[in-house]
């Protein structure tokens, strides 16, 4: 088993901005962009966070958020959410069902095209794009063959598979 | 220590004036954001090789003059979009394998159409991932794939493999992939079969929508949409923040609906009887031991994963019947560890160093 860790020290701006972190920005890397940013702005310069209103604020808007998924975390493990989530996803869910239904029976006395049938509409366009991205694929198949067989068709050309990982063939990684 | 000693006083002017024009630039910055769309995404050009119903294959055009013996077959997680592999230029998986020289196939997914609702874990298993892979072995002329399985397309490809234990699999990367489904807690108890009527729920609305996919992702960290919103406004003068933001952004809210057959075995069998993990699970009628991939493999995991806890993804390599095993956990969240600047400098070079050695 292998950990990688950062092998940098974090710097003193990175404090306020690591511990912001949000769900979406921790997923998608976007805080190492902000300390980067951070960094290329000067704003390391900041001597003292404490004094920084805007790291505070930015501190305390993190410290809120994990606060918040903390208590959040918690009070959905318990049997007593899951019960009041399905039983009330389970009535949505029916009367979605019946909604739906009356709205088709509306719509076909109102002579409009219902819901269904805008569905059924774009399964048709989505069954000729998908019989076009067929054709496609046979033309690929065949332009490829066509060029194996020297036919005169060109080929898209294909690199050999001839490739040495670094290790082996000497070079530096 | 007094707050206001440590106040530098000489900053405080150029500091004003700084927050002055970053105030300002959130204005107009602001108005290009709701005017203008995002980076075009999932741009590397390529071929459709096929395309059925939900199943996309793709194949990247190889860039390097020289490429690996071995293709690579990634299978992406049913519940979202491939281009988290391939954002932008500079900030592409996909991208990075072909300038390294892989010869790179994709198995993507789109919606479910209504009358897929009845597609079954078999049809994933059996039939998608092994028509995929003839086609990446006829187009490649390769007998032997590496597959690369991210999420939930790890476990597919953990049941294809053990499976198809025999071949034509070479190697085995899988990215972030829950094999013990008990630990994932919070998704334990919106699933608790005590109150959670899966059956009503498929036979109600067929494919299961998108927005109920994303909901329960989002409840995992409730406060952090809001936050983000925060942060975007904070670094809205800053092109690049709200150009990483756009991106993760749609790619996060674009989650797929699921077929309904499909999603009633994933929680029967997987997040109740946690069959994976008991060595008990079967796909149409075959067993599906991982003990039985034998492949070498590699399982990068993220020490900050919300969405599939370490805990939940641990055993998988003991469990693995490979001799050649790895598993490499990174910092990070379940995205980052394969996108955006923490991927780049973490996961990828470790993967490329890792294959390249297997893919000769």
């Amino acid at each position: 088993m292998t950990r990688f860790f950062t092998p940098q020290k974090a710097h003193p701006a990175d404090k306020s901005a690591a511990a912001m972190l949000t769900d979406l920005s921790q997923r998608c890397g976007m805080a190492e962009n902000r300390r980067d940013n951070r960094r290329h702005l000067g704003e390391a310069s900041m001597a003292d966070k404490s004094t920084d209103p805007v790291a505070i604020w930015q501190n305390m808007m993190g410290e809120m958020e994990k606060g918040f998924n903390a208590f959040a975390t918690k009070a959905m493990e318990t049997p007593e959410f899951s019960k009041a989530v399905n039983q009330v996803g389970g009535v949505s869910a029916g009367a979605q069902k019946q909604l739906g239904d009356m709205m088709e029976k509306y719509l076909l006395t109102m002579n409009l095209p219902s819901r269904a049938q805008m569905v059924g509409m774009a399964e048709r366009l989505q069954g000729i794009e998908g019989q076009l991205n067929e054709i496609k694929a046979l033309l690929h198949q065949l332009r490829n063959n066509a060029g194996a067989a020297g036919s005169g068709f060109p080929a898209a050309p294909k690199p050999p598979r001839t490739k040495r990982p670094p290790s082996a063939a000497g070079e530096p990684k | 220590m007094n707050a206001a000693a440590g106040l530098d006083l000489a900053s405080i002017p150029e500091r004003i004036q700084s927050e002055v024009q970053r105030a300002i630039q959130r204005s107009i910055k602001g108005v290009e954001y709701i005017a203008s769309s995002g980076p075009s995404l999932g741009s590397t050009p390529k071929d459709i090789l096929n395309v059925r119903g939900t199943m996309n294959l793709y194949h990247y055009r190889p860039v390097a003059d020289e490429i690996y013996r071995v293709p690579i077959l990634i299978v992406m997680a049913t519940t979202n979009r491939g281009y988290i592999l391939d954002m932008v230029p500079g900030q592409s998986f996909i991208e990075f394998l072909l300038k390294r020289g892989y010869d790179v196939y994709m198995l993507d997914w789109t919606a479910p159409r209504p009358e897929e609702k009845s597609l079954r874990m078999e049809d994933y298993v059996l039939d998608f991932i092994p028509d995929c892979v003839r086609q990446v072995q006829r187009d490649s002329g390769e007998t032997d794939v590496t597959v690369i399985g991210y999420c939930f397309g790890g476990v597919l490809s953990l049941l294809y493999g053990s499976i198809f234990a025999g071949g034509p699999m070479k190697n085995l990367i899988c990215f972030t992939t829950p094999v013990d489904f008990r630990e994932m807690k919070l998704f334990q108890n919106f699933s608790d079969r005590r109150y959670f009527d899966v059956d009503r729920l498929v036979d109600s609305v067929g494919n299961v929508p998108p927005e109920m996919i994303l909901s329960s992702f989002e409840m995992l960290r409730p406060a952090s949409r809001a936050a983000s919103q925060v942060q975007l406004w904070e670094n809205i003068w800053n092109d690049e923040f709200v150009k990483s933001y756009r991106m993760f952004d749609r790619w996060a809210t674009d989650t797929l609906p699921l077929a309904g057959e499909y999603f009633r075995t994933i929680t029967k069998d997987l997040m109740w009887d946690n069959k994976l993990y008991n060595d008990t699970m079967s796909v149409g009628g075959r067993k599906a031991d991982i003990s039985e991939i034998k492949v070498p493999f590699l399982h990068a995991v993220a020490e900050h994963d919300h969405i599939v806890p370490y805990d939940a993804a641990k055993p998988l390599i003991h469990k693995i019947g490979s001799t050649d095993k790895e598993e490499v956990i990174l910092k990070g969240g379940h995205v980052s560890l394969v996108a955006g600047v923490n991927a780049v400098k973490r996961l990828w070079p470790k993967l490329d160093s890792w294959l390249g050695e297997r893919s000769t």
